[in-house]
């Protein structure tokens, strides 16, 4: 008895440090961040290698809101998110829905043929990218790069969609086919909100994807009020420039709705990411 | 002028011909079908309407027009235009094949429809079943036309660049025409010079490496710990677990550049730490040294990654039925059994798919690597190939498009990753039990 | 309702394409003088984006009908972008690009030749326009010449032990290190092929040859250069940091932050270095070994150039040409600090040093071939420092930039 209880202690005591050292390395690195963002120097080697050694001051922040159009990269960065994790969830899901329930030509090749888009990696492709969007006069606008992320998110996901769809019982279509619904109405209330998890997954994923995409932006957008986020920030590390800190400063700000966001969603996300694994 | 037609199934082969003229011919003609029959006869009139755009398009991408040195510039005709709209027009004829397709087989089955009921189908209950039988093209149409524009075309693009001099300093649009050379680049990368052979060898060998070892340090990274938060009777657990997933809140931008500051050997701060306490005497070439760069690179990954794998377990592990943990511990199942020959097998199972997902993500996977070390250390070869010692194949190949405007060598990589890679993801995806019960 | 909503979207996304399909880029003549016309402008941030709006302020109020719209190309990327920007209509009628980029800009048909050149040939500095001529002929208006030159940390280093030979440096910072550990006597950007060239440079050796324009050598392994670039290997002895370390920013910070005594860089670090409070000067460079002169840096000329692609030409020069008069080179060196390109007296401390190794200094060629000299020099740069066969480096080198 008095084994058991001693082991118990051990193991828990072993588990915490395990945790703490764990939590360590994690932390390190942000610990910097959020030290970079409030000292008062501008380069990354200048700031102490005590964090906060050097004291504390708000003067980046401040200037990422006066002199810079940080409010603006903010915005069109969220427009450009929203929209994108909007039109993967719609376009995605029904695609899913399709290829779940019906049967027709050519399915496997297009399945299989989706999967293996993926792989190909495309920075020649951008130049063609360009061009597309030049003549359907997408260049240079906030839309033009959503349809870009929605492209490119379609094809995994339309197949990890499916997957889930395909262990939802067809006895609920069914049952509303005999009730009279058509395609569209079974799709849109019955089996979304069965599908619940894996579109929640979904959501986030393709919301969370394009705040700080760089290539993209860099290619597509040119104006200076359609800037982005990444394309903003990125110009205080380039070589010639070495403001860190106001870098940090702004990636802080960003990083810190979506933490908040992230803890304050744990148990929806880990049901939803036990979602996204192939159900037995 | 109204044929006459026999319903007893005969004359399909007259409907099948009549569609195969005209789309829309024998819906209008034979089968009284009005609505659907001027939708498919209106959208071959726009494409004869354009037609002469088309062949002009796909003539100019035979040959990629010719120099003209008389004219201004802006008024040149640009060769990479030429390719692009070419393919773009490719992937219109084929759209526009496939509604001809649809429409004569939409004629086929409506014919054999009037054949069973054994009279003609109103207008309106025409529209209904259109609209009921159109909706998975409907539900498939935005995915399939976002991805033939915005996924394929570049692809198709890509791969013809391949067989093209599109690079700097003498093929450069619209100065410049660029022309078809056929396999010329491929032998030059691969025949070639031993440098570059040896170098493409060598990064292809440590990018297979590189996925390797991430994908395994960040899953099983995560499910260790995943076991451990859910085992371990600590009471403050939800607190590490908030903690554990912060490096995949924070954009990994930001933290990699960080990174890439504390691990500098002689001014970051991990070395000036580490030897302020005394506990080495020299610094660490974390990032200067080859092989340790290599393998600061996984480790660090790993640190961002790990969180999202142990998200990922720790749902499979919760959606793990308790059925078969009750039925292990009234066998008297002690913890680890359970563990090792119920739960993780059975999250491993399932999360198999996503594991394989997450290893061909890493092989071109550009950020972990770009912004940690940007391909650096230089290596022996890199003078000639311009590839680091940490650069995988696809920051090679951003260095060849960006900084060195090679785009057909880049592309030839890019082809020839995507021969090496495709057979594992048909292989993958044929595994996977839906494709084998053929219940796709 | 839905479903014929997405029947009736689906028709459209075709039709979508085939009008997409049919919109050339139309190709307007350039309407009359007199008519509002607004010139977009390329221009890096941090200084010369408040110039050029200042500027177009200045020109809008002498020709009204004309106004300046400034958007933000760095410099680095303005000669990559325009290649695609301007084909499609999308691009500047004036962009900025340093001169090196000239022969790429050219055969890439991007650039329109200088208007009244030999007008602008006496104004200008005779380095800058010579810079700017290709095939005998001037493009773009020249708007600062730069170079880089040894500062020092006058806290760190005097002025009387200041080396004149790259020996001497070698001397001073290996004597300096083991006399304060933890700071380093000389610190530069050694993987960058921007700097690392000064060592190539012995005894007349100029990439490119002698004018710059040679296609068929680069000189870059000669005899005399290898014998530089050994001298160079050794200089590791002096500031023992592995290459991958001593990245640009490193090296800029330790100066910044007082912890180093001699660093190479150029005019852009003058204004971040006084306000991180170093006291500082500026010098010429120390001569090699075997050589009199200061070592031959990289001299360059930035310059607008007017795109091929654009509406407004005769307007883009006239703005162009009204940046490099008088007024406005003082007002550009106010806010920025760059050395004009004509010949005007501006007030600072260390000009001195800059003009003094802008005699020596050789402006960077801008042939194509140019292009591929940045990546190649770069790595063998940093593979020589890490103590690689300087023959072979050089030798893979001059192979990569002339074309395997």
């Amino acid at each position: 008895m008095r084994n058991s209880y001693f082991m118990e202690k051990i193991n828990k005591a072993f588990i915490m440090t395990i945790f703490i050292i764990v939590s360590l390395f994690v932390l390190y690195p942000l610990v910097y961040v959020v030290s970079a963002a409030f000292s008062p120097g501008t380069g990354i080697a200048s700031v102490n290698i005590v964090p906060f050694g050097d004291g504390f001051t708000a003067k980046h922040f401040i200037r990422l809101f006066t002199e810079t159009s940080y409010g603006k990269w903010f915005s069109n960065t969220l427009i450009i998110a929203v929209s994108t994790s909007a039109s993967t969830v719609v376009i995605a899901s029904l695609g899913a829905y399709v290829y779940s329930r019906f049967k027709f030509a050519f399915k496997k090749p297009m399945l299989m043929s989706m999967l293996i888009l993926q792989i190909f990696p495309s920075f020649v492709g951008m130049v063609a990218i360009y061009v597309i969007l030049l003549r359907i006069g997408g260049l240079d606008q906030l839309w033009g790069l959503v349809l870009v992320y929605v492209a490119g998110n379609i094809p995994y996901n339309t197949w990890l969609v499916k997957n889930y769809m395909d262990t939802v019982s067809r006895s609920l279509d069914e049952a509303a086919r005999i009730d009279g619904a058509g395609h569209f109405r079974i799709y849109a209330t019955i089996i979304l909100p069965v599908a619940r998890p894996i579109i929640t997954f979904l959501a986030i994923t393709s919301f969370t994807a394009p705040w700080m995409d760089f290539i993209f932006p860099k290619m597509v957008l040119r104006s200076v009020d359609k800037q982005t986020l990444a394309l903003g920030l990125f110009s205080f590390v380039t070589d010639k420039k070495n403001e860190f800190t106001t870098f940090a400063a702004g990636s802080l700000i960003v990083a810190i709705p979506f933490i908040i966001f992230f803890i304050l969603s744990q148990k929806v996300m880990i049901t939803s990411f036990g979602g996204a694994a192939v159900k037995e | 002028m109204e044929k006459i037609l026999s319903l007893d199934g005969s004359e399909e082969k007259k409907i099948t011909i009549t569609a195969s003229c005209f789309m829309g011919l024998s819906h209008i003609v034979h089968l009284k079908d009005y609505v659907k029959g001027i939708f498919f006869a209106l959208t071959e009139v726009l494409f004869i309407v354009f037609s002469p755009v088309i062949v002009s398009k796909i003539i100019s991408l035979i040959t990629l027009g010719s120099p003209q040195p008389d004219l201004p510039i802006k008024q040149r005709s640009n060769s990479i235009f030429m390719l692009i709209d070419g393919i773009l027009i490719l992937a219109v004829i084929a759209l526009f094949i496939v509604i001809y397709v649809i429409s004569v087989k939409s004629a086929q089955e409506r014919y054999r429809e009037i054949c069973r009921k054994k009279s003609y189908t109103s207008q309106r209950a025409s529209i209904t079943t259109s609209f009921s039988k159109a909706f998975p093209i409907a539900g498939l149409a935005p995915s399939f036309i976002l991805l033939l524009v915005f996924v394929v075309v570049p692809l198709v693009f890509s791969i013809c660049v391949a067989f093209t001099n599109y690079s700097a300093p003498a093929h450069i649009p619209p100065n410049n025409t660029v022309d078809w050379v056929g396999f010329q680049n491929f032998k030059d990368l691969m025949g070639g010079q031993a440098t570059w052979s040896a170098g493409f060898a060598r990064v292809a060998l440590w990018t297979l490496t590189w996925a390797f070892f991430a994908t395994l340090t960040c899953y099983f990274g995560g499910l260790f710990i995943a076991v451990l938060l859910k085992e371990s009777k600590i009471k403050i657990s939800p607190v590490f677990r908030v903690i554990f997933i912060l490096p995949y809140a924070v954009p990994a931008v930001v933290s990699m550049l960080v990174w890439k500051n504390l691990l500098n050997g002689t001014f970051g701060t991990v070395n000036r730490t580490l030897m302020y306490f005394g506990l080495i005497g020299d610094p660490i070439p974390w990032l200067s040294s080859p092989l340790l760069a290599q393998i600061t690179v996984i480790i660090v990954n790993m640190w961002a990654g790990f969180g999202y794998f142990m998200l990922l377990t720790m749902g499979t592990m919760t959606a793990v039925s308790q059925d078969l943990y009750e039925a292990a511990r009234i066998d008297g199942a002690n913890k680890f059994q359970v563990l090792g020959k119920i739960t993780l097998p059975l999250v491993l199972y399932q999360t198999m798919p996503l594991i394989i997902m997450s290893f061909t993500h890493n092989i071109n996977n550009f950020g972990a690597i770009f912004f940690l070390t940007g391909g650096n250390p230089t290596v022996v070869d890199s003078t000639t190939t311009s590839a680091g010692g940490t650069d995988i194949l696809v920051t090679w190949i951003y260095k060849l498009t960006i900084t060195l405007l090679k785009y057909n060598y880049a592309s030839v990589i890019a082809v020839m990753i995507f021969i090496v890679l495709a057979p594992f993801a048909i292989y993958n995806f044929r595994r996977t039990k839906a494709y084998k019960e053929g219940e796709l | 309702m839905n479903r014929k909503l997405v029947f009736i979207a689906m028709l459209l996304i075709p039709a979508i394409l085939f009008a997409g399909g049919k919109k050339d880029a139309g190709t307007g003549a350039a309407p009359a003088a007199e008519k509002p016309v607004t010139l977009k402008v390329w221009e890096s941030t941090n200084g010369p984006d408040e110039f050029i709006k200042k500027a177009g302020e200045a020109f809008t109020a002498k020709y009204p009908n004309v106004t300046i719209e400034y958007v933000n190309v760095e410099l680095g990327d303005a000669a990559g972008q325009i290649a695609l920007d301007g084909p499609a209509g999308v691009g500047p009628d004036l962009f900025a690009a340093p001169h090196d980029k000239l022969g790429e800009l050219v055969s890439g048909g991007h650039v329109l030749p200088t208007v009244n050149a030999d007008a602008l040939k006496t104004e200008v500095l005779g380095a800058c326009s010579t810079a700017l001529t290709y095939s005998g002929k001037m493009y773009g208006y020249p708007v600062s010449a730069e170079t880089y030159a040894l500062f020092y940390n006058k806290a760190l280093i005097k002025e009387s032990e200041l080396p004149k030979t790259w020996e001497d440096l070698a001397a001073f910072a290996k004597k300096f290190n083991a006399a304060n550990s933890g700071k380093y006597g000389f610190i530069m950007d050694v993987g960058n092929a921007y700097y690392t060239i000064v060592f190539t440079t012995s005894d007349g050796n100029r990439l490119f040859g002698p004018s710059g324009t040679d296609t068929t050598s680069t000189n870059i392994n000669s005899a005399k250069s290898v014998k530089g670039m050994q001298f160079f290997q050794n200089l590791r002895s002096a500031l023992n940091v592995p290459s991958a370390d001593l990245t640009t920013s490193v090296a800029d910070a330790a100066f910044a932050a007082g912890t180093a005594a001699m660093h190479i860089t150029g005019l852009w670090n003058v204004v971040p270095f006084k306000d991180a409070g170093i006291d500082f000067g500026v010098t010429a460079l120390p001569s090699l070994p075997g050589d009199k002169n200061p070592s031959a840096s990289f001299s360059g000329t930035r310059a607008m150039f007017v795109s091929a692609y654009s509406d407004y030409p005769e307007e883009a020069a006239k703005f162009a040409e009204f940046l490099v008069s008088e007024e406005m080179q003082q007002l550009r060196f106010n806010i920025t600090g760059a050395l004009p390109a004509i010949n005007t007296k501006v007030d600072s401390p260390y000009m001195g040093g800059f003009l003094q190794q802008l005699d020596y200094a050789f402006p960077m060629p801008s042939i194509p071939q140019m292009g591929a000299y940045w990546e190649a020099m770069n790595n063998a740069s940093k593979n020589i420092w890490d103590g690689a066969d300087v023959q072979k480096e050089l030798d893979a080198c001059n192979a990569a930039i002339l074309g395997k």
